[in-house]
């Protein structure tokens, strides 16, 4: 947004910006006061802790200061690349974090436009409950259940000798994992996920679909026409911002569900790391790994901000 | 209007972006704050020459108070403080100093707090903790002190006992030969063994079997218990690793590393030997012939101990306090299940085999006095950590206080009815009047470990230190340096993700035995040869102390 190349422009348009802004103090203080908060709050927890960061870079230990450990460059992000698991831990993050989005992220939006075009509002508040409820459980409880139904005579394979299979534990074919991270993902989130794009829906201008029904649209047409053409600027705002959570997976539900059997396809990024970091307090490199991810997740979030705003002209930034 | 909003969501934007950019810093930021107090290095030693014993005797009288930061013998959670419980305040008195103690808040991550707390530079007088492997780090920093002059003077019980016994000697010292802690240990191979093979006597005994000791035994149990219960073995892949049956090959872990000294001394990795192969062949055959149940990858000891409550297992490798909750559910749940311990198998020669109980002797908990310890607080720091190491405070840290939970029959300390016959319990009663029935401090009596446990309980231990050599094969209390550590902890990491990953590829087949040599190449490549000679150096530098 700054990259202006004429020195001139860019320091007029830095006087006129803050001369617009203070403008704009003035106009509309309320809301700045309602923003500070939370601005106080990044800063002092977001901003300030970024000096931390330095620690990637040192040899860190507890009972030194950050300025009293020795400088060591890049020798944890070296120890990261080289490591012989490096290749396979971002594989497995890419592919689960991947799945996550292609099939995770579309479903609240169908959720959301399914839950629109229920009429009767008691049924449809009663399902939006229904499928809140998950959200609120504990990942620990969560993965806890799926632990027990999956076991060999758990409910899943109760379920499956119905169909004649025979029963395995769930948990430990590497085939199984990725259904069952992201289908009880979807099924915790879905309603939860949904609330956005419902009220999006419910911003959205009844006078269109009016106009569209004397048109001789039908439902469909007006979902596929109206519904989802206004939802795409919150769909792509969201999107990018998951983007930018690309090698964040939710590495504590991993944790909780993986095993050594299927480590070829569920260990990522930050459960190798922390089984690394357990045993000794790496801190530094720990820091380090994850420096790395949130470069990589930066980059994700400027890449998609970038081609969406190309595209569909929606944009963060 | 519309430029406002947008320029506001675009500052949010960058924002949010920022904060996930800081998201890994978030240990670092308790220590970014700056140390308030600087500590200063006392040299302790200079101020008295003689370091000859001082006649003494407890009560101390002193109206100092000792701080102390603990990470273990927190009061029990009936009472608000320490200040309520009576383990702690008796042993304020019978030691005459008042201790100001903190604990880790009940629950949370102690090796956090900890963390937190060095970072903050704030000490205690002193430290307990697990610092051991750091302690030529912490002497360094001068987070705690050398302790080599002070002891003889102000710790005469604990250097009598490191004069009579090398292995706490060498536990209490750096590789330069610096003691820097008390060490706490345990009274006897007994009271260090707790993991073993438990199994339904009354299905034996219907069976007609005899209890069996060795691998053609245990075939035969397996298979008689599938046929006539389709009952099958189970486990977890912790409480497998150290103990049967791989003893009886001669093997030594299963899914996780272990490290062993050979009969030479070399350190060498279980999971490499030719032994372990043949132990884990015997494993893939009982697996695929349905003998091992295929939950035992995932299972922990409850999920173990309902299979055993739903009698879909008649076997088990499990713990110490298992027999008894294995018992207690069966009676509640009306079984006639009667769950002993038996040895360990050992191959047919007979010859003993390895079996883990757990670490060495010497465990982790180390007293340390700190550099922010007043000069005239310190022989109060070594008085009070000495204390645990003098008879009568023996006593007191694995019996209480005479009279209320002990009482002394023929010279020996029994429980009273009160701790015995606890309506709480005897785990809650043992927490509120005494200390080392868990994380011990001085030395864990074996008398008091036999007494907190039930007759069969203290049978399966007998049962399990037969056949067992582990003392010759463990590693001893070893420190890296800081360099060591960090390519240490990269490469184990490294070579336990593929051990686990193989170890039970090769026990349900996924991949054949016949791979092994392959299997020996790729932990060579993966940093084998490394990571054993890390260990080996360590080893050396322990043994020279």
């Amino acid at each position: 947004m700054l990259m202006r190349s004429v020195g001139t422009v860019a320091a007029e348009e830095k006087r006129s910006l803050l001369s617009a802004l203070r403008k704009d103090v003035s106009k509309n203080y309320i809301r700045y006061l309602i923003i500070l908060p939370v601005l106080i709050y990044l800063l002092l927890f977001c901003y300030k802790p970024m000096y931390g960061i330095v620690i990637a870079f040192k040899q860190y230990r507890p009972t030194r200061t950050i300025a009293e450990s020795e400088w060591v460059g890049l020798k944890f992000f070296l120890q990261f690349f080289k490591d012989p698991y490096f290749f396979r831990l971002l594989r497995n993050t890419f592919s689960i974090s991947g799945l996550s989005i292609l099939f995770g992220f579309p479903a609240p939006i169908l959720f959301a436009l399914f839950l629109n075009e229920i009429s009767s509002t008691r049924f449809k508040r009663a399902v939006q409950t229904i499928s809140y409820l998950p959200h609120f459980i504990s990942i620990v409880i969560v993965c806890g259940l799926l632990n027990v139904y999956s076991a060999s005579d758990g409910l899943f394979n109760i379920i499956r000798s119905f169909f004649g299979l025979t029963p395995v534990n769930l948990l430990t074919q590497k085939k199984y994992f990725y259904p069952i991270y992201i289908l009880s993902g979807i099924w915790q989130e879905i309603g939860w996920s949904s609330i956005i794009y419902l009220a999006a829906i419910a911003g959205i201008d009844q006078e269109q679909y009016e106009a569209a029904r004397i048109d001789g649209a039908g439902r469909f047409c007006q979902m596929w026409n109206i519904t989802l053409p206004s939802l795409l600027p919150t769909i792509m705002t969201l999107f990018i911002l998951r983007m930018g959570n690309i090698l964040s997976v939710g590495s504590e539900k991993i944790l909780l569900l993986y095993q050594p059997t299927t480590y070829e396809v569920a260990d990522v990024i930050n459960t190798y790391v922390y089984r690394i970091g357990i045993e000794n307090s790496q801190y530094s490199f720990s820091t380090a790994v994850g420096l790395f991810n949130s470069v990589v997740n930066i980059t994700f979030l400027l890449l998609t901000n970038h081609l969406s705003k190309k595209m569909s002209s929606t944009s963060l930034f | 209007m519309m430029k406002c909003r947008h320029t506001i969501f675009m500052l949010l934007a960058v924002l949010f972006a920022a904060s996930s950019f800081t998201a890994c810093g978030e240990n670092s930021t308790s220590s970014s704050s700056e140390p308030s107090m600087t500590s200063s290095a006392q040299t302790e030693t200079s101020s008295d020459p003689s370091s000859a014993p001082v006649e003494f005797s407890y009560p101390m009288s002193t109206d100092q108070v000792l701080d102390i930061w603990s990470m273990y013998y927190a009061p029990h959670s009936s009472y608000t403080s320490y200040k309520e419980s009576p383990f702690h305040t008796y042993l304020a008195k019978a030691t005459g100093i008042e201790v100001n103690w903190t604990f880790p808040t009940a629950g949370s991550d102690g090796n956090a707090a900890l963390s937190t707390m060095l970072a903050s530079h704030q000490y205690p007088d002193v430290l307990i903790a697990d610092r051991s492997a750091s302690a030529t780090q912490d002497l360094e920093d001068e987070v705690i002190i050398d302790l080599t002059n002070l002891l003889p003077k102000y710790a005469p019980n604990y250097w009598a006992l490191i004069q009579s016994d090398p292995e706490i000697d060498n536990a209490s010292k750096t590789d330069d030969g610096i003691y820097y802690g008390f060490r706490a240990k345990r009274e006897s191979e007994w009271g260090n063994t707790f993991i073993g093979p438990i199994i339904r006597q009354d299905w034996l005994t219907e069976c007609g079997l005899e209890v069996p000791t060795t691998i053609e035994g245990w075939d035969k149990t397996l298979r008689t218990f599938k046929e006539k219960y389709n009952a099958t073995f189970v486990s977890t892949l912790g409480r497998m690793n150290g103990s049967a049956p791989a003893g009886a090959f001669g093997a030594y872990g299963f899914a996780n590393p272990v490290l062993f000294l050979d009969d030479s001394g070399r350190v060498q990795l279980g999971q490499a030997q030719p032994e372990w192969k043949d132990f884990m062949t015997q494993m893939n055959t009982w697996y695929k012939d349905g003998l091992i149940d295929p939950d035992m990858l995932t299972a922990d000891d409850n999920a173990v101990k309902s299979k055993a409550v739903n009698q879909t297992t008649g076997f088990v490798v499990l713990n110490l306090g298992s027999i008894d909750s294995l018992n207690s559910q069966a009676q509640d749940n009306g079984l006639t299940s009667d769950w002993v311990g038996i040895p360990n198998p050992v191959d047919a020669s007979g010859k003993a085999c390895w079996t883990h109980g757990n670490d060495n002797l010497v465990e982790y908990p180390t007293a340390s006095v700190c550099t922010t310890c007043e000069e005239d607080k310190i022989e109060m720091a070594l008085r009070w950590c000495d204390y645990a190491y003098s008879e009568e405070g023996f006593y007191t840290w694995n019996f209480g206080e005479e009279g209320v939970s002990y009482t002394m029959e023929d010279g020996k300390p029994v429980f009273t009815d009160m701790i015995l016959n606890s309506a709480d319990g005897i785990r809650a009663a043992l927490q509120q009047y005494t200390a080392n029935f868990g994380t011990y401090f001085g030395i864990q009596s074996e008398s008091m470990v036999r007494q907190r446990n039930s007759e069969k309980a203290c049978a399966a231990v007998d049962e399990w230190l037969k056949n067992s050599t582990w003392r010759d094969h463990n590693l001893p209390n070893f420190t890296f340096t800081t360099e060591e550590s960090d390519q240490a902890a990269a490469l184990k990491t490294a070579l336990s993700t593929h051990i686990s990953e193989t170890a039970l590829k090769f026990l349900t087949g996924e991949r054949s035995l016949d791979e092994f040599d392959a299997f020996v190449t790729e932990l060579k490549s993966l940093g084998l040869e490394e990571y054993c000679k890390l260990n080996q150096d360590a080893v050396d530098r322990y043994n020279n102390r």
